[in-house]
């Protein structure tokens, strides 16, 4: 979308707009063109009243030099009128909600008169009744022969909306149809991909006294960031020795989760209760204190850091056991360093920049640091993202040991091959909200993909 | 192969940058000086032809290596201190005032309590930067430069008013007693033993940040705030300490100049000290150790333009305008790195 609207410019490949093709490496072409966006996260200048934002760069000029707001003011009337969207010109940019926002951007395109318009995720960010507000302005926008791009992973608004519908999986567009010959199911499973079902086998959970037993538990939390990334009563119970995965879609709310299961943030309503013991307002730190480990999704940033060496990001968590009388000597670093290593199977020298390792090398860097102090429960988020294949069936290999040895594990992820081979339950996060959570046994792909996508719902569960 | 290539990697900037510093030098000089052959000779020899311009060489060289080494320490931790020259000053004036209101010290014990006392000027100084950055998120590169510009007028008050020697020529306070003046090493330059100090300065700070646990925590927190908080670091007492420590280091460097060198203070002494400070922490890229080479080098272009000055026709602002050019020169260095790195964060 970004290169339509010419914001990043294509590697290879030309766009076309009514038979002219588009050159385009700056968003004044694109807007030439023709094709404007409303974006899912809109930007506005914030001390700017709605009606100087919406006329921005395209001033009425009276006297050549002084903008004619009165002339800008009267035109936008009567878009206004004509496509029923009601708002207040002369408050502030910043006083708006984000389906306010949204307005101004469509009345931002509609009075450049554009023809194409593009909604990334119109959706994401506004209740129901205001998303019906939304497609009837969209419907009349149709009718009158405007090109809408409606871009959303709510498949139930997309077959309202659509006349044609195309999926996108990793870069590719997999599929262009019109709306009647698609069912959701269908489109679900094209953009899951991999329509067959594999059968991922069932690990045989070591039993003790504990099994069954709650270990960590998310009680009816709240927290909102934005509208689109918001959770909304959180319910969930980790329970010993079993591997949880949690799937979902990152951007919409799983990043989220997984700062505040980790203690980066804190929720604004809910608790989270570890053996029994309230740990709401925790800190990574403590957390880990209390045997609750954490490898981050956000690995290069959060994880590591990627400009130290190896083995000053090996010892974050042992340093405070090395030092005698303050003074880390070298050595002895150097030395525990290397044990892990041997371990681990970690490559490359101590004193080595962290960056200079590989993906794999990196996950075990993290990996190995926090397994090594034996906690209870791991969150491991995205694990084998940027890896290789064999890198991730390693790592797969050692959460099933970790898990094989008591350890339980909760999984994020938004890959769903990954959560079906390592979980023994699954919980999907759909609309800031767990939509199921089931024995694996009860769940395959489709099932997952529908609920991910909010095809299929569960009320009764939860 | 490879790891020869990173060596010499990490210092290609610094040394391009040098060289095209002397080599914009060289032209301005072919350019602008009527006996071109003579100020090139006392351009590159002259700061060693004398043992006059050689000891002040060095004595530029010791405030240069307080203040890079000060800025060294913020940069490692990945804060900012733009106060150098309210810092210095704020050293010296307090050093200056222990010893003209306490005159009964001994020599040692005046040295020391001086000393301390202009760390902790320096010191509490930068240290408010720190705080309202962790307190309420100010940043520190504004504050800090902006506290010190404050303090330079309050400073400047107190030179001119209550402290104010009336029977100097000069805008300056009164002088302190000669049994506290620092030995003077090469006379009669101004080379004197405080340069000990500074080289001690930069093996304490050295060991400090690479062989203790506070060291190793400052220097997580400066690579990766994020992580450090991840691993249980109090990330906001990183921010706040290697301010107060360059704030001190910077306090140093004002008293060492007023013990040792002008032995009182000047009005407006510092100029120069605190920002080239900076450029030396820029070339030295973040290393203590590397801060010794550094401002060798940076007294060096200073000297080396005075000396031109005097002995041939090299004209005098000339010598300013050099120093101009370097610090441009590597504050553009500075951007280019600075938005590289955040361009390679996201």
């Amino acid at each position: 979308m970004n290169i339509l609207c010419g914001i990043v410019s294509a590697d290879k490949g030309v766009f076309s707009v009514g038979g002219k093709p588009v050159r385009s490496n700056r968003p004044d072409k694109s807007s030439k063109a023709g094709i404007g966006m409303v974006h899912q996260h809109p930007k506005g200048a914030g001390s700017l009243t709605v009606l100087e934002n919406i006329i921005l760069g395209y001033e009425p000029l009276k006297y050549r030099f002084f903008t004619d707001l009165k002339t800008a003011e009267k035109k936008i009337h009567a878009l206004q009128e004509k496509y029923g969207l009601s708002l207040n010109l002369n408050a502030d940019e910043s006083e708006l909600n984000s389906a306010q926002i949204q307005r101004m951007e469509l009345i931002h395109l509609l009075y450049k008169d554009k023809n194409i318009l593009i909604f990334d995720e119109p959706t994401a960010s506004i209740s129901d009744h205001q998303i019906e507000d939304l497609l009837q302005i969209m419907f009349k926008l149709r009718d009158e022969g405007r090109t809408i791009l409606f871009i959303s992973h709510k498949l139930g608004e997309v077959f309202r909306a659509a006349d044609k519908i195309a999926v996108m999986r990793k870069g590719k567009l997999i599929l262009c149809k019109a709306m009647e010959d698609l069912t959701p199911e269908k489109v679900s499973r094209e953009m899951i991909g991999e329509s067959g079902e594999i059968n991922y086998p069932i690990r045989n959970r070591i039993t003790s006294k504990n099994t069954n037993s709650i270990l960590y538990s998310i009680k009816d939390l709240f927290y909102r960031k934005s509208d689109s990334q918001n959770l909304k009563g959180i319910n969930l119970d980790i329970l010993h020795g079993e591997i949880l995965g949690i799937a979902g879609i990152r951007e919409n709310g799983l990043e989220l989760l997984e700062d505040i299961i980790s203690g980066m943030r804190h929720p604004d309503k809910g608790n989270l209760i570890l053996n029994n013991e309230d740990v709401t307002g925790d800190n990574p730190a403590s957390l880990r204190s209390k045997g609750v480990s954490y490898v981050p999704a956000d690995r290069l940033n959060r994880g590591v850091s990627s400009d130290s060496t190896i083995a000053e990001n090996l010892i974050l968590l042992n340093y405070k056991r090395m030092h005698k009388l303050g003074i880390l000597a070298p050595s002895s670093i150097n030395k525990w360093v290397e044990g892990m290593q041997d371990t681990y199977n970690i490559e490359g020298k101590p004193q080595q920049q962290l960056k200079h390792l590989s993906g794999g090398n990196i996950q075990k860097v993290i990996l190995s640091r926090e397994l090594r102090e034996n906690p209870d429960l791991i969150i491991i988020c995205e694990p084998s993202w940027g890896l290789d294949f064999r890198s991730r069936n390693n790592l797969h290999e050692e959460l099933s040991q970790t898990a094989k040895r008591g350890t339980s594990v909760l999984l994020i992820s938004s890959d769903l091959d990954e959560i079906l081979a390592l979980s023994d339950r699954i919980a999907v996060l759909y609309d800031g909200k767990i939509s199921v959570c089931r024995n694996k046994t009860e769940m395959n792909r489709t099932m997952i993909g529908e609920y991910m996508l909010g095809v299929r719902s569960n009320s009764e569960e939860n | 192969m490879r790891k020869t290539n990173r060596i010499f990697g990490q210092f290609t900037g610094a040394v391009i940058t040098l060289t095209a510093v002397i080599l914009i030098a060289v032209i301005f000089l072919l350019i602008f000086s009527p006996d071109k052959s003579e100020s090139i000779y006392y351009f590159f020899i002259g700061p060693f032809l004398n043992s006059l311009s050689i000891g002040n060489l060095l004595s530029s060289f010791t405030l240069l290596t307080f203040s890079g080494l000060a800025i060294t320490v913020a940069f490692k931790a990945d804060v900012f201190n733009l106060g150098g020259e309210g810092q210095i000053y704020a050293g010296a004036i307090a050093a200056t005032a222990v010893l003209i209101y306490m005159p009964r010290l001994n020599g040692i014990s005046g040295f020391l309590l001086a000393s301390a006392t202009a760390a902790a000027a320096g010191g509490i100084l930068a240290g408010i930067s720190g705080f309202l950055k962790t307190r309420w998120k100010v940043d520190e590169l504004i504050s800090s430069f902006l506290l010190s510009n404050a303090i330079i007028h309050i400073i400047d008050y107190l030179i001119t008013g209550p402290m104010s020697d009336r029977n100097s020529y000069l805008l300056t306070t009164k002088m302190i007693d000669e049994k506290f003046y620092l030995w003077q090493l090469i006379r009669p330059s101004n080379l004197n033993s405080s340069i000990f100090g500074a080289l001690l300065a930069v093996v304490i700070i050295s060991f400090l940040l690479f062989y203790t646990k506070q060291g190793y925590e400052l220097r997580i927190c400066g690579m990766n705030r994020e992580f450090a908080h991840y691993g249980g670091l109090n990330t906001a007492f990183y921010i706040t300490v290697p301010m107060v420590i360059s704030g001190a280091l910077l306090g140093l460097a004002g008293s060492s100049a007023v013990l040792g060198i002008h032995h009182a203070t000047i009005k407006g002494f510092y100029s120069g000290i605190g920002w080239n400070g900076i450029a030396v922490a820029l070339i030295a890229g973040t290393n203590p150790i590397a801060v010794i080479p550094s401002a060798f080098i940076f007294a060096y272009l200073n000297q080396a333009a005075d000396t031109a000055m005097l002995k041939a026709d090299f004209p005098f602002e000339l010598g300013g305008l050099i120093q101009a050019i370097v610090f441009l020169l590597i504050s553009s260095k500075l951007i280019s790195e600075r938005t590289g790195l955040k361009r390679g964060r996201k």
